[in-house]
C-alpha cells in the first residue's frame, strides 16, 4: 500500500504538470476503436458483408473488362485490320459524283499488299421499286435496298452465294441487267432458287437474278438488299447522291492497310487525289475503350449500388452500436472526454470496418478475376490503378457511413447517459 | 494530499432550472462547503434535486445561477474544454450502475481513466494496477469485468474513479444495486479510503449508507442547507457545518 501510495504521488504531480488541454492519443483512438468492434465480433462480421461485396464487384468488373477488353482487340484486329475504305468526297457537296475510274478494280489489285478491292454505293432509284412485276411503285414495293456494286467489291467484301454464282467482270464491262438478292431480300420476294432464272424488277427494268447470297462479313447490308453491277447503275440511275457516296472497299494483308491506304487515292485518281478520301479501321485503343466504357458503366452502376448497400449497412450498426453505448458514452464523457473524441471513436470503428471489408472485397475480385481467366483460357489483366486504391475507397465509405451515427454519439448528454 | 484546511467543492446559492414547459427547478438553493478529507453523505427522496446536484458537481451540468467553486476555481466561467479537462483529472465518480465496459478486462476498465487528460497509456495501465491493488482486486486484474460479482464490480469502478488522483471521489447512491454483503464491503472500502485522505461526497437515499459518513446534508425540494430552508442570507460559513439532515428520515 505504501508503495502504490508513493507511485500514485509520483503520477500525480506528472499529471498535473501535463499541458491543460483534453487530448485523445492516436493509439489510443485505434486501441478503443478496436475494442469497439471486437466487442461484437459476429455483428461486425456481417456489417463488413456488404463492403466486401460492394469493393469485390467493383475491383472483379474492372478486371473482368480490361481482361475482356485485351481479348476483344485481338479478335477485332484480324478482320478490321486488313481493311481500307476509300470514299468519294467529290468536289462539292451537293451535286451528284462518281470520281471512281472504270478500271479502280483492278487499279487497286495491282497495289502490292491487296487481296481485293470494288466499289459499291447505295442506289436511289426515285420511285423506282423492287418488285416482282414492272413497274412497281413506292405503295406497292417492299421498300427493298438497292446496291451497285462491282465484282471485285464481291470479293472484298467476301460474298458467298447460297445458290447460283456472283455475277462477274463480263457482265461489269457489258452493264447486263443482272441482280443478287441478299438472302433476306430473297426470302421477301419469295425467290428460294435460282435454278429457272427468276426476275426482278426495278421500276420498269427486268433484271435477271444470278445468285442469293449467303454471307456478306464485310458488307453486311448487302445481305438486305438487290445488289446490281456498278455499270448498269450509272446508265440507268445516275452517278450516286452524295448522301450515300460511292466507296470502296478495299481487303488487304495483315499490317497493309496503313500503306495501301496512303496510295489509295493517288493510284486511283493522280490527276485529282483529294476528290478521294481514305480510312483504315479505327486504331486498337479506341477500340478497346470504346468496349470497356460501355461494358463498365453498366455494370460499375451495380457494384456502385452494392456499396451503397454496403455502407447503409455500415451506418445502420454502428448506429445501433452507438444506441447501445449510450452509457459507455456518457462515461467516457464524464471522465474527460469532448464530443469530438468520441465522434473520432465512432469515425475510427466505422473506417475499420470499411477497411476490413475493402481488403476482403479487393482480395475476392482479384480472385475472381484470376479464376474467369483461367477458366476462359485469358490473360488475366489487373490494372493497379484499380486494385491498390480500392482499400482505401472501402475505408473512405466506411467513414462516410460514420458521419451520422458518430454526430449521434457526439450529442449525447452524459448526465442522461449516466443515469441508466 | 490537499490542505486538509482547504474547501475542495463550495457551492453557494446554487440553483438549476430546466426551461420547460413545464419549467422545473431542480435545484433551488444549494449552499455546501466541502473540506478537504471530508466524507459527507447527502441524502434526500427521490425526486428531491439529488441526481441534478450530482450532475452540477461532477461538472456534467451547469448552474443556471449561483457560484461552484472547485478547488478554489470558479467552474462557472470555464469553457467546455477546461471543464472536460477537470473532469478527466480532479473529480472520480463512481455511479449505481458501475458503467463498465462488460468485455473488457478490470485492468482495461480502469486504464481508461485519465486517457482524455492526455496521461500516456504505459503510465495509465501502472497506475490501474496500483489502484486495483488498493480496492483489494489485484488478483483479478485480468477478469473480464462481466464475469464478476456487483460487489467487485462496485470495486473496479471505485479503482477507476481514483486512477487520476481526483481531489474528490463523488459515489451517486455507490450501493443502489448491491447486497447488503457487498454494501458493506463497499462502505467499509470507501471508508477506509478516507482515512487514508480521499475526500468523499456520497449521494444516497440510504440511511445506512448516509450513517457511515462523517456528516449527513439532506437536500429537500431542491434546497440543500444546514440551518433548514429559510436562512439562505446566513454567513457563508455557518451553512453547513454540523448540519444533520432532517430530511434522512424520507428515504424511500
Amino acid at each position: 500500500m505504501a508503495l502504490s501510495m508513493a507511485l500514485s504521488m509520483a503520477l500525480s504531480r506528472r499529471l498535473r504538470a501535463m499541458r491543460a488541454k483534453p487530448r485523445l492519443a492516436w493509439q489510443d483512438l485505434l486501441r478503443e476503436a478496436a475494442a469497439g468492434i471486437l466487442q461484437r465480433p459476429a455483428r461486425s462480421a456481417l456489417t463488413i458483408v456488404g463492403t466486401v461485396l460492394g469493393i469485390g464487384a467493383f475491383v472483379a468488373i474492372l478486371g473482368l473488362t480490361t481482361t475482356a477488353a485485351g481479348q476483344i482487340s485481338s479478335q477485332f484486329s484480324v478482320l478490321e485490320a486488313t481493311q481500307v475504305s476509300v470514299v468519294d468526297v467529290g468536289d462539292s457537296g451537293s451535286t451528284p459524283s462518281y470520281d471512281f475510274p472504270s478500271t479502280a478494280d483492278s487499279t487497286i489489285d495491282g497495289l502490292r499488299g491487296v487481296v481485293a478491292a470494288g466499289v459499291e454505293w447505295q442506289v436511289d432509284t426515285g420511285s423506282d421499286q423492287v418488285g416482282l412485276q414492272p413497274g412497281t411503285s413506292a405503295t406497292t414495293g417492299l421498300g427493298l435496298q438497292v446496291y451497285a456494286a462491282t465484282p471485285g467489291l464481291l470479293t472484298a467484301a467476301g460474298t458467298t452465294v447460297a445458290s447460283g454464282v456472283l455475277y462477274n467482270e463480263f457482265h461489269e464491262q457489258h452493264a447486263q441487267p443482272v441482280a443478287l438478292l441478299g438472302a433476306a431480300a430473297a426470302a421477301q420476294l419469295n425467290i428460294s432458287s435460282v435454278r429457272d432464272a427468276p426476275t426482278v424488277f426495278i421500276g420498269s427494268n427486268a433484271f435477271t437474278v444470278l445468285g442469293i447470297i449467303a454471307d456478306s462479313p464485310r458488307l453486311p447490308a448487302l445481305g438486305l438488299s438487290v445488289v446490281i453491277p456498278a455499270s448498269i447503275a450509272l446508265r440507268l440511275y445516275g452517278m450516286p447522291d452524295p448522301s450515300s457516296p460511292a466507296a470502296m472497299l478495299i481487303h488487304t494483308r495483315l499490317g497493309a492497310a496503313q500503306l495501301i491506304a496512303s496510295q489509295a487515292a493517288i493510284a486511283l485518281r493522280p490527276d485529282n487525289p483529294q476528290l478521294l478520301e481514305a480510312t483504315t479501321a479505327p486504331s486498337l485503343s479506341s477500340l478497346q475503350n470504346g468496349v470497356s466504357f460501355t461494358i463498365n458503366t453498366l455494370f460499375l452502376l451495380l457494384a456502385a449500388i452494392t456499396l451503397a448497400v454496403g455502407m447503409l449497412g455500415i451506418a445502420n450498426t454502428t448506429l445501433v452500436a452507438v444506441l447501445e453505448r449510450t452509457s459507455e458514452i456518457g462515461l467516457r464523457r464524464a471522465i474527460g472526454a469532448l464530443p469530438r473524441h468520441i465522434a473520432a471513436q465512432i469515425l475510427a470503428e466505422s473506417a475499420a470496418l470499411g477497411l476490413i471489408g475493402a481488403l476482403a472485397g479487393t482480395a475476392a475480385g482479384v480472385v475472381t478475376v484470376i479464376a474467369v481467366a483461367v477458366a476462359r483460357h485469358w490473360t488475366a489483366i489487373l490494372d493497379p490503378l484499380f486494385v491498390f486504391p480500392a482499400p482505401a475507397a472501402g475505408m473512405l465509405a466506411g467513414i462516410i457511413a460514420g458521419i451520422y451515427p458518430a454526430l449521434r454519439a457526439a450529442a449525447i448528454e452524459p448526465a442522461s447517459a449516466l443515469r441508466r | 494530499m490537499s490542505n486538509p484546511r482547504s474547501a475542495i467543492v463550495e457551492l453557494d446559492g446554487v440553483a438549476r432550472r430546466f426551461p420547460g414547459p413545464p419549467e422545473v427547478v431542480a435545484v433551488r438553493n444549494a449552499r455546501v462547503r466541502l473540506q478537504a478529507g471530508e466524507y459527507v453523505a447527502l441524502t434526500g427522496p427521490s425526486g428531491s434535486g439529488k441526481s441534478t446536484l450530482v450532475n452540477i458537481v461532477a461538472l456534467l451540468d451547469r448552474p443556471t445561477s449561483g457560484r461552484y467553486l472547485l478547488n478554489g476555481a470558479d467552474t462557472m466561467g470555464m469553457p467546455e474544454r477546461q471543464r472536460a479537462l477537470v473532469r478527466g483529472r480532479q473529480i472520480g465518480v463512481v455511479f449505481q450502475s458501475f458503467h463498465l465496459m462488460a468485455w473488457r478486462t478490470a485492468l482495461e476498465n480502469v486504464a481508461v481513466a485519465g486517457m482524455y487528460a492526455g496521461t500516456r497509456r504505459q503510465l495509465r495501465m501502472r497506475m490501474a494496477a496500483a489502484m486495483l491493488d488498493r480496492v483489494g482486486l489485484g488478483q483479478r486484474a485480468g477478469s473480464l469485468t462481466a464475469t464478476m460479482s456487483g460487489g467487485e464490480r462496485q470495486r473496479v469502478a471505485i479503482a477507476r474513479a481514483l486512477a487520476t488522483q481526483p481531489s474528490l471521489l463523488l459515489c451517486d447512491e455507490p450501493t443502489g444495486n448491491l447486497d447488503s454483503a457487498a454494501t458493506e464491503v463497499v462502505l467499509d472500502l470507501l471508508a477506509q479510503l478516507n482515512r487514508e485522505g480521499v475526500t468523499i461526497l456520497v449521494i444516497t437515499h440510504d440511511r445506512q449508507v448516509a450513517a457511515r459518513a462523517g456528516r449527513q446534508l439532506a437536500i429537500v425540494d431542491g434546497v440543500v442547507d444546514g440551518l433548514v430552508d429559510g436562512a439562505v442570507d446566513g454567513a457563508v460559513d455557518g451553512l453547513v457545518d454540523g448540519a444533520v439532515a432532517p430530511a434522512a428520515g424520507d428515504a424511500g
